[in-house]
């Protein structure tokens, strides 16, 4: 099922500069696993090779809910929803 | 080159001035224009750090997301974020650094006893980098835009 996915700029060269594009699939890690069909390199950027999770530092909503309170990457979608990808904005002095 | 407004600035410095002696923090909203950022809205968000917010700040990623979707409606992007330094120069620190992403600009803003006394924007020099990089921070000059 087409899934709208938000992406943030460091990931926007990878998406010819499109801040929204579609994804396909029934779970998060299924949809995010789908743009690299179309935009190769995004799934290495958001994914760590070393352990097959999102990266840290990377916050996923399904609408206006995190995935971290919901079943992670597992967390399914449905037609219509929208997926953020946030970048975990931080530091310090 | 960061080319911001009035308004935007006033928000920064009144942002950095209330959070005193934390952290405070927020969104660099507008419009990218060739190289330059033409930043044109500030609007604050919440540091999230309860651990130690005098030296570090957590930006709410709620937050950041409902701002970035309603300026998109405006035709408008999230080009960066800011911070700002309490009793503490206008400078990247190493955590600020490691934590840092490329494409964005980073805008610090130092605040002494209280009261704003400078800011300086930064990006990486490296537009894809992502946290835990080995890219470096290059100086981004600010240049007042119009209102």
């Amino acid at each position: 099922m087409a899934v709208k996915v938000r992406v943030p700029a460091p990931l926007q060269k990878l998406t010819g500069n499109q801040p929204e594009i579609q994804g396909e699939g029934a779970t998060v890690g299924a949809v995010i696993a789908s743009l690299d069909t179309k935009f190769p390199g995004v799934k290495d950027k958001l994914f760590d090779p070393a352990t097959g999770k999102l990266r840290r530092y990377l916050n996923v909503f399904v609408n206006d809910k995190d995935v971290r309170f919901l079943q992670g990457e597992a967390t399914p979608v449905k037609e219509g929803d929208e997926l953020s990808i946030v970048p975990a904005i931080a530091g310090g002095k | 080159m960061l080319v911001i407004s009035p308004e935007a600035q006033a928000k920064i410095v009144e942002e950095a001035q209330r959070a005193y002696p934390h952290e405070g923090c927020g969104l660099l909203v507008g419009k990218r224009d060739g190289d330059n950022f033409v930043v044109t809205e500030a609007p604050t968000a919440t540091n999230e750090n309860s651990d130690r917010p005098k030296v570090w700040y957590d930006l709410s990623p709620d937050q950041q997301r409902r701002i970035e979707k309603e300026a998109g409606t405006r035709g408008l992007a999230v080009l960066g974020f800011y911070h700002s330094h309490p009793d503490h120069p206008a400078r990247p620190s190493e955590g600020d650094r490691s934590r840092a992403f490329g494409s964005y600009l980073y805008l610090i803003a130092s605040v002494e006893k209280g009261k704003y006394k400078e800011m300086t924007a930064w990006a990486l020099d490296d537009d894809m980098a992502f946290p835990e990089h080995a890219s470096q921070f290059v100086k981004v000059d600010i240049q007042q835009g119009r209102k």
